[in-house]
C-alpha cells in the first residue's frame, strides 16, 4: 500500500507516538535492569538513569548466598504447579459441563457462579472460615485458595460452547462413546490453545500472588519468592521506623544491592515461559470474546 | 458490644472492598453473614473462659515458684510475633538468644509469624489469639483485646511473678504511666532502654562536620553560628579543591523538622526549645504545654536558615528529599557533604562530632533531648495461654540485666559481648551487622534496659568504636533539653486520641509547608502573622489543651 502527502505525515506523527508510549512503558523494567549491575551507592543517589554506573554484579552475588531467596524460590514453583493443577481440574470440566446444552439448570448454575464474581464474604469472614477449616498456616491453603476462578471459567465456557460443534459430541455419542471419552478424547484434544492460555493465567496468578501467603502463612519459612521479596524491599522502611537509623544505613546499601536483582530474578521465569505460550493467545481466548 | 460494631463495621469495609476488586477472588464460595462472624466471637470468648478456669489449676501444677526453668515439665506456648525483615534477621527461631532463652526457662515457642500490619490486625479482628505475643498490636488493638477480655492484666501478677518489672515501675512513675491504661491496669511489657544523664534525658543526632576539610582550609572547629556560616561558605567557595568534592553540599539538613536529619538541632542552638518526638511539643517550667514552633523567637533560627539556604549553603532538594536519599548522600563513600545531623557518626574519619553552637544572641544553646525510651506493646498475654504465671515468670526472666542486655547487643561469647570480673557488661567491637546473627532481636522483645538493671553496668572495649561513639557525645551532656521539659509519651484517652490526632495532622502539615515555602522564597516576617492565624484556624488552642489534660491525667494515675 502506498502512503501520500497528509496521510504520511498522519503516519509519521503515529510512529513517534507509539515510540514514546513505548519508551515510557520500557524505562521501567530496563531501570531495573540497568540498576541491578549498579552500585548501590549510585542508584540511592539517582545517579543511574540511562546506563549502569560502577558496574558490579555484587547484588547478584549477595542474593545468590541469600538462603530465603532460595526457598522462596522452592516455594514459589511448588505452589505454582500443584496449583495450577488444581485450578485446571476444577476450572476446565466445570466450564465444558457449563457449556453443554443438555446440562440441566444450567442458567441457574451459571448464575450461581456469577453472584461469586460481585459479591463474596469480605476478608474477615474469609479468614474465620479457613481458621475454623484449620487451613491457616498449611500448603493446602496456598494451593486450594480460589480453585475455581469464575472469570477464566466463563472464558472457557464461552470457547467450548463456540469452538466444539454439538453435531461432533453428537457424532461421537452415535459411535458410543462415554461423557467421560467425549470429554477427554474428543474435547480436551481440541482446546489446547484455552488450555494453553488457562495455564498461563493460572500459573502467574500464583507465580504473583504474595496476599495469600500473607494472610494465611504463619512461618515465613514457607514464603513463596514474591513474599521473601516484597519483605526485602520493605525492610528499610520498618527499620527505620523502630528508629534504628544506625543499623540501616549498613543495610540500605545492602539491601539496595539486591533489591533490582531479586525483581529480575522473580519475573525470569515468566518472561521465558511467556514467549511460548503466546502464540496461543489469539487462538484461544480472541475466538471465544469475539464469537461469544 | 463495642467490639461487635468494631468487628461488623470492619467486616463491612473489608466486603466492601473485596466486591470493588472481585476480579481476583471471584471464584472463592465463601459464608457471608455478620452472624457467623459473631457467632465465632461469642464462641472464642467462651472457650477463653474455659481455658482459663483450666489454666489455674494446670498451670500451677507444673509452676516452679522460683528457679529455672521456671515449669517442672516442658510446656510450650504460641508466640506471635511479626516475620523478621527478610535480608535483615533470619526467623526468629534461629536467634542464639531465643535458642538459649527456651533452654533456660524449659518452655518451647511456637512462633506464629505475622507477615504485616494486615495480618497482625487479622488476627485481633477474629480473636485468633497466640498464647504470648513479642511486638504484635498497636496501643489501640491492645487495648480493644483488653476491653473484650482477651488479655491477662499483668500488673496483677507482677508483684509475685515479675518482681524485676514490678521494682521497675515502682522506681519510675513516668515509664510506668507510658504502660498503664486508663482503667489503671498494665496489659503489656515495654521495652525499656534508659541512657538518660542527669537531665534525665538523653541524645537525639549529633552534629558532625567534616574536619580533614577544615584542617585544608586552615580553619577552626566553629563554636558559633556566624563562624559556622563562615566554614560554610569556605567549603562553597572551594569546591573542587584538595579533598572538597565539585559537588559539595556545605550543609545537608534533611528538612526542618525531622525528627532525625532535620534542622531542629541548629533551631535549639538559638535557645529555642523545640522537639518533633512527642506532637511537636515541650513542657516549659511550669509543667505547661508549649508549642514553640509558633514562638516568635523561632523566626530568628528560621531565617538564619533561609540565608543559608539563599546562598547555596543548603541546597533546596534537602525539602524533598526521601530518607533514603539523606542516608544515601550522608553517608556516601565520596564524602561531598560539609555538616550534617546524624543519629551516628561515620567511622571513617570523614568527619567529626562536634558541640552546640553559640548563636551569640544572649540565649544558652540548647541540644534536643528524650526521655528513656519506652517502647509499649513487647509483652503481651492473651486469655488463651494456659500458664499466665509461667508467662509472666518468663517476662521477668527476659528482664533480668544479663538477658535483656544480650538480646540488645549479642551473646555472652566473646565476640559480642563479655562478662567482666567485675560483674560488668562490656560490649566488643563487632561490625554493627554482626549482631542481628546473634540476638537481632533490638526492640522487639520486652528488654529491661533501666539504669539499676544494665545501664549502670555496660562499659565498651577500650578502643571500640562503641567507646568511642559514646564519648563523643558526652559534649551535649550540659546542653541537653531535660527530661522534664519532653512531653511524656503517654497513651490517649479514646474520648481524645482520635481528635488530637486529626489536629496534629493538619498543623504539622501546616509547619512544614509554610517552613519549607520560607526556606525556599523567603518572606519570613511578611508571612509570620498568616501562619499564626493559620495555626490557629486548625486549632492549636484545643490541640495543646487536650494534650495537657491527657498529660495530667496520665500524670495523676500513677502518683
Amino acid at each position: 500500500m502506498r502512503i501520500f502527502g497528509k496521510d504520511r505525515v498522519f503516519v509519521f506523527l503515529n510512529y513517534i507516538l507509539a515510540t514514546v508510549f513505548l519508551l515510557i512503558a520500557l524505562y521501567p523494567l530496563y531501570f531495573v535492569v540497568i540498576a541491578s549491575f549498579s552500585s548501590a551507592d549510585a542508584v540511592v543517589q539517582g545517579k543511574v538513569l540511562l546506563y549502569p554506573q560502577g558496574i558490579t554484579l555484587s547484588g547478584y552475588k549477595a542474593m545468590l548466598e541469600h538462603t530465603e531467596i532460595w526457598s522462596g524460590y522452592y516455594y514459589a514453583i511448588l505452589y505454582t504447579i500443584v496449583g495450577t493443577i488444581i485450578n485446571l481440574i476444577c476450572t476446565i470440566p466445570a466450564a465444558y459441563a457449563l457449556s453443554r446444552r443438555t446440562l440441566p439448570f444450567r442458567w441457574g448454575i451459571n448464575l450461581y457462579f456469577m453472584i461469586t464474581m460481585f459479591l463474596s464474604g469480605g476478608l474477615i469472614p474469609l479468614y474465620l472460615l479457613i481458621n475454623r477449616l484449620k487451613l491457616v498456616n498449611t500448603f493446602t491453603i496456598m494451593v486450594l485458595l480460589g480453585a475455581v476462578n469464575v472469570w477464566n471459567m466463563i472464558v472457557c465456557r464461552t470457547f467450548f460452547s463456540t469452538n466444539i460443534p454439538e453435531e461432533l459430541i453428537d457424532a461421537a455419542k452415535i459411535d458410543g462413546s462415554s461423557e467421560l471419552g467425549i470429554f477427554f478424547r474428543i474435547v480436551l484434544p481440541l482446546s489446547k490453545a484455552i488450555l494453553a492460555v488457562m495455564i498461563l493465567y493460572f500459573a502467574v496468578g500464583h507465580w504473583n500472588d504474595y496476599r495469600t501467603s500473607l494472610i494465611y502463612l504463619r512461618n515465613t519459612g514457607k514464603w513463596p519468592l514474591q513474599m521473601v521479596l516484597r519483605n526485602l524491599l520493605l525492610s528499610t522502611q520498618m527499620e527505620i521506623a523502630q528508629g534504628n537509623e544506625t543499623s540501616a544505613v549498613d543495610q540500605l546499601l545492602k539491601i539496595q544491592s539486591m533489591k533490582y536483582g531479586v525483581i529480575i530474578a522473580s519475573s525470569f521465569p515468566v518472561l521465558v515461559i511467556y514467549p511460548f505460550i503466546q502464540k496461543y493467545f489469539v487462538k484461544g481466548v480472541m475466538i471465544g470474546a469475539v464469537k461469544g | 458490644m463495642k467490639r461487635k460494631i468494631m468487628a461488623l463495621l470492619m467486616a463491612a469495609a473489608m466486603g466492601a472492598s473485596m466486591v470493588l476488586s472481585a476480579c481476583s477472588s471471584g471464584g472463592e464460595t465463601t459464608q457471608t453473614t455478620t452472624a457467623a462472624a459473631k457467632e465465632t466471637a461469642a464462641e472464642t470468648k467462651n472457650t477463653a473462659g474455659e481455658s482459663k478456669a483450666e489454666g489455674e489449676t494446670a498451670g500451677s501444677g507444673l509452676l516452679n515458684e522460683t528457679g529455672y526453668p521456671i515449669v517442672n515439665e516442658p510446656i510450650t506456648l504460641k508466640v506471635g510475633v511479626k516475620a523478621g525483615s527478610a535480608a535483615l534477621d533470619g526467623p526468629w527461631a534461629d536467634y542464639d538468644w531465643i535458642k538459649a532463652l527456651q533452654e533456660q526457662s524449659g518452655i518451647n515457642f511456637e512462633f506464629v509469624e505475622y507477615a504485616d500490619n494486615e495480618a497482625v490486625s487479622l488476627m485481633f479482628a477474629s480473636r485468633d489469639y497466640p498464647d504470648i505475643s513479642f511486638d504484635v498490636g498497636n496501643d489501640k488493638q491492645i487495648k480493644e483485646a483488653a476491653e473484650g477480655g482477651d488479655l491477662y492484666a499483668i500488673d496483677e501478677y507482677m508483684e509475685q511473678y515479675a518482681p524485676n518489672w514490678y521494682k521497675y515501675f515502682q522506681d519510675n512513675p513516668r515509664s510506668k504511666a507510658t504502660v498503664t491504661s486508663a482503667d489503671g491496669h498494665i496489659y503489656s511489657l515495654p521495652a525499656v532502654w534508659d541512657e538518660t544523664k542527669e537531665s534525665g534525658s538523653s541524645m537525639r543526632d549529633v552534629f558532625v562536620i567534616a574536619t580533614p576539610w577544615l584542617d585544608e582550609l586552615g580553619l577552626e572547629i566553629p563554636t558559633t553560628t556566624n563562624e559556622f556560616y563562615e566554614v560554610l561558605k569556605a567549603f562553597k567557595e572551594h569546591a573542587g579543591e584538595g579533598s572538597i568534592p565539585e559537588n559539595v553540599i556545605p550543609l545537608y539538613i534533611y528538612g526542618i523538622t525531622n525528627n532525625v536529619g532535620g534542622a531542629l538541632d541548629l533551631i535549639n542552638f538559638f535557645g529555642v526549645r523545640v522537639s518533633s518526638h512527642r506532637y511537636c511539643v515541650t513542657m516549659d517550667d511550669n509543667e505547661k504545654v508549649e508549642f514553640n514552633f509558633a514562638n516568635e523567637d523561632i523566626k530568628e533560627p528560621l531565617k538564619y536558615i533561609r540565608k543559608l539556604v539563599e546562598e547555596g549553603l543548603v541546597p533546596v532538594e534537602c525539602f524533598t528529599d526521601s530518607n533514603d536519599e539523606y542516608l544515601a548522600k550522608i553517608k556516601s563513600a565520596d564524602n561531598y557533604v560539609g555538616a550534617c545531623f546524624s543519629g551516628v557518626n561515620r567511622d571513617d574519619g570523614a568527619t567529626t562530632v562536634i558541640g552546640v553552637l553559640d548563636s551569640e544572641n544572649g540565649k544558652k544553646p540548647m541540644k534536643r533531648g528524650i526521655e528513656a525510651v519506652v517502647t509499649r506493646n513487647r509483652f503481651t498475654i492473651y486469655k488463651n495461654c494456659e500458664y499466665p504465671e509461667a508467662a509472666v515468670r518468663l517476662a521477668n526472666l527476659i528482664a533480668e540485666p544479663e538477658w535483656s542486655i544480650q538480646g540488645y547487643f549479642g551473646m555472652f561469647d566473646g565476640h559480642f559481648m563479655e562478662k567482666t570480673s567485675d560483674g560488668k557488661f562490656m560490649r566488643l567491637g563487632y561490625p554493627m551487622d554482626e549482631q542481628r546473627k546473634s540476638s537481632g532481636v533490638v526492640t522487639r522483645v520486652s528488654l529491661l534496659c533501666s539504669k539499676e538493671n544494665v545501664m549502670n553496668n555496660l562499659v565498651f572495649e577500650e578502643g571500640s568504636n562503641w567507646g568511642e561513639q559514646m564519648k563523643e557525645r558526652e559534649i551535649y551532656d550540659d546542653y541537653l533539653i531535660p527530661g522534664k521539659n519532653c512531653y511524656p509519651n503517654i497513651m490517649f484517652s479514646d474520648k481524645n486520641a482520635s481528635r488530637i490526632s486529626e489536629l496534629y495532622t493538619d498543623i504539622k502539615s501546616c509547619v512544614d509547608t509554610t517552613f519549607a515555602d520560607w526556606m525556599i522564597n523567603g518572606g519570613i516576617d511578611e508571612g509570620w502573622d498568616a501562619y499564626i492565624a493559620q495555626l490557629k484556624d486548625y486549632g492549636l488552642e484545643e490541640f495543646l489543651s487536650l494534650l495537657q489534660e491527657e498529660r495530667d491525667s496520665a500524670m495523676a494515675l500513677v502518683q
